[in-house]
């Protein structure tokens, strides 16, 4: 059976090579998604983002035989050797966001080491975007370095964080300076549930800023690895005033954009 | 990929720069007089016309970065104390001031530089530039000169802000002669500005011609070499030749339809002050995305743009309303208008804006212009921080999403 489907089908890879993971979204000919897989990077590298496509390949059943076009984006698009065109992240967010549900308008991707806010037109366009500025703050990383100074992980973290009554307030978003500052939230009782609630309302408060920017509108959906921190997203809620959607995968949306960048591609040269 | 075609005419300009602070040193070395200038380059054309050397302390710190040494200056201010926030351009100048302290005054001949005997500061809107003036009295004990610049509102402001900087023209030349103990050469100025005239000229009508030309013939990384002309050359013969020989290029290519960028598929305004480290990859890494980035507020509304109102009968009116139109002096209304109908006369496809980190004076206003200027052209805009000279300050990898993503959302409006 399997040797039967490796021989049949013709399929697109996208691979979103980003600064802590490294994504893989394949899709069939008719838009199906087939396989993916999201692999720990470490570093941004080429073998992670092979390691990636390897597992989405070997999930799906399919070799490296079936693959036609390979589209890649992230911080290390341009790192495989062997892709066949890169896109920006902007574009493959658009596009993956765009796909899965088509009304919406604003993308907020809230990635390992950046945070962005997309803003789309009704045909999945990007009309315009915001990306944080250099350092980490308002980030994945910012929070991985929150929970490893509060020795926690990062679904702890979000159980904790549901259960707080009075949210702290962090007011520096620079991840040293806010990871000094919980040190002393602590140290003068604060609970973790308030602190963790507080460092969420700052990601919302700096993502509210970005959404500023472009003039969000509704329908907003979150991409990005934490968007399955639900809590935040609450939070996050709350202060835009807006519902935001979570695709079921959310880390898989830029890589899922760049397949559908490889299946037109692919409709284009032939 | 689309490849760079730079005006090859520039290319020397690099020699004519080196033999500037040879020329600087040497003066010092020889005990003529020599000064410091901070702010915009309003007093050049007096202090040639009185055989004053001048250091421009702006471009010595540009230059020194486009030329990969300005990381050291940085630490050894650092090293004196001063915060990595503060203006770049000043750490880059009191590195200098501290070379030879430092111990590395001959690891490159631009690291140490004679004492001036006097500083001068043209400040106007950018609070720093006084700071940093005074700083550098301190450090070498000179006298300083201050010419403030009011801010100028709307056009009827700007009679009394000419009429005011032309006093302080005239009061600076006064300091000048006891300064120098000799009297001023009136004629003499004269004939220099007429030679500011003709070349600032000719910057702005080349630049206005080959902005306007589809594909253009130069992009804005040539006309921030081309400051060379007014920041270290203006008033001289050279400055002037130089000026026709890119104008002789420019029409030659424009003849040949011959562009910046082969092939020039997207046109781009920049909004900041470059990022001078970067300068060359920069230019690379937009060619090869067929963008030709055509131009800028940093290159158009500043250094003797608005040559057409010298009146060589009255120069000193002529020199200070460069300073009075100089676009850090305008309202954002003015600014907004402006860089609107620009970007319309150059067609221009997008706009990128570089908020510099450590030129807030630059950076402030630059969220409101973006989105006006977007909104009424209705094109896409990016934003990403970077600095004029620290480059660790810059992430290149950063620069390069935000260059993509811009280009692609170009791309897909023009699909829509």
């Amino acid at each position: 059976m399997k040797q039967e489907r490796e021989n049949k089908i013709d399929v697109v890879i996208g691979i979103d090579v980003g600064s802590v993971t490294a994504k893989t979204v394949i899709l069939d000919q008719r838009k199906q998604i087939v396989g993916y897989s999201v692999v720990e990077e470490g570093l941004v590298n080429e073998e992670s983002a092979i390691a990636s496509m390897r597992q989405a390949l070997e999930k799906a059943g399919l070799s490296q035989e079936n693959v036609k076009f390979v589209v890649t984006t992230g911080y290390g698009r341009n790192l495989l050797h062997f892709h066949d065109k890169s896109f920006s992240e902007i574009s493959c967010h658009a596009k993956g966001g765009h796909f899965l549900v088509p009304a919406v308008r604003t993308i907020i991707d809230i990635g390992g080491q950046d945070s962005k806010v997309i803003s789309l037109n009704g045909g999945g366009k990007v009309e315009t975007f915001q990306m944080n500025d250099k350092c980490a703050a308002g980030t994945g990383r910012f929070l991985e370095v929150m929970s490893r100074a509060l020795k926690l992980s990062f679904s702890e973290m979000g159980e904790l964080g549901a259960q707080s009554r009075h949210p702290s307030h962090v007011s520096s978003m620079c991840t040293v300076f806010a990871e000094s500052e919980i040190i002393s939230l602590a140290a003068q009782g604060i609970s973790e549930s308030d602190i963790i609630a507080g460092l969420y309302e700052s990601i919302a408060r700096r993502t509210l800023s970005l959404m500023g920017m472009i003039q969000a509108r509704s329908k907003v959906m979150m991409t990005g690895g934490v968007a399955k921190n639900k809590q935040l997203v609450k939070i996050l809620e709350a202060v835009i005033k807006m519902e935001i959607v979570v695709p079921p995968e959310p880390q898989i949306v830029g890589a899922l954009g760049a397949a559908l960048m490889a299946h037109q591609a692919m409709g284009e040269e032939a | 990929m689309g490849k760079a075609n730079r005006l090859k005419c520039l290319a020397d300009l690099g020699k004519e720069i080196n033999e500037f602070y040879m020329r600087y040193k040497r003066a010092g070395e020889e005990g003529k007089t020599t000064c410091r200038i901070m702010g915009y380059p309003l007093p050049h054309v007096i202090l040639r016309a009185h055989d004053v050397h001048y250091m421009f302390l702006p471009s010595y710190a540009a230059t020194s970065a486009a030329r990969g040494v300005v990381g050291r200056l940085h630490q050894v201010a650092e090293e004196k104390g001063l915060l990595r926030e503060v203006c770049s351009y000043v750490r880059a100048n009191v590195g200098c001031a501290f070379s030879a302290e430092a111990g590395i005054a001959g690891a490159d001949h631009m690291y140490s530089m004679p004492k001036p005997d006097f500083i001068i500061v043209t400040e106007s809107s950018c609070s720093m530039t006084f700071n940093w003036g005074d700083a550098e009295r301190r450090i070498y004990n000179v006298p300083l000169f201050v010419v403030h610049c009011p801010y100028v509102w709307d056009e009827a402001d700007e009679k009394d802000a000419v009429a005011e900087v032309t006093r302080q023209l005239r009061e600076f030349i006064s300091f000048l002669q006891d300064i120098t103990h000799r009297r001023f050469d009136w004629d003499k100025y004269k004939r220099t500005m007429a030679l500011a005239k003709e070349t600032a000229g000719l910057r702005m009508a080349t630049m206005d011609e080959a902005c306007q030309a589809i594909p253009s013939p130069a992009t804005l990384f040539d006309w921030t070499s081309l400051l060379a002309i007014i920041n270290y050359l203006i008033g001289l013969p050279e400055g002037r030749d130089v000026a026709l020989r890119v104008r002789e290029e420019v029409i030659q290519k424009m003849e040949r339809k011959e562009g910046a960028v082969v092939p020039e598929k997207y046109r781009l305004y920049w909004d900041g002050i470059m990022i001078w480290p970067f300068l060359g990859k920069l230019a690379q890494k937009c060619a090869a995305l067929n963008a030709n980035v055509i131009w800028s507020r940093y290159s158009t509304f500043s250094f003797w743009e608005c040559p057409e109102m010298i009146d060589l009968e009255n120069p000193l009116e002529g020199n200070a309303i460069q300073v009075v139109r100089l676009h850090f002096n305008r309202s954002i209304d003015w600014l907004i208008e402006n860089i609107t109908h620009f970007c319309q006369r150059y067609r221009i496809d997008g706009l990128l804006f570089h908020a510099n980190l450590t030129c807030r004076t630059m950076a402030g206003p630059q969220l409101e212009i973006m989105d006006a200027v977007s909104r009424k052209l209705g094109i896409p805009a990016v934003y990403f921080e970077g600095d004029m000279t620290d480059e660790t300050l810059i992430s290149e990898s950063q620069m390069d999403t935000r260059l993509q993503a811009l280009i692609e959302t170009i791309e897909a409006r023009k699909g829509k």
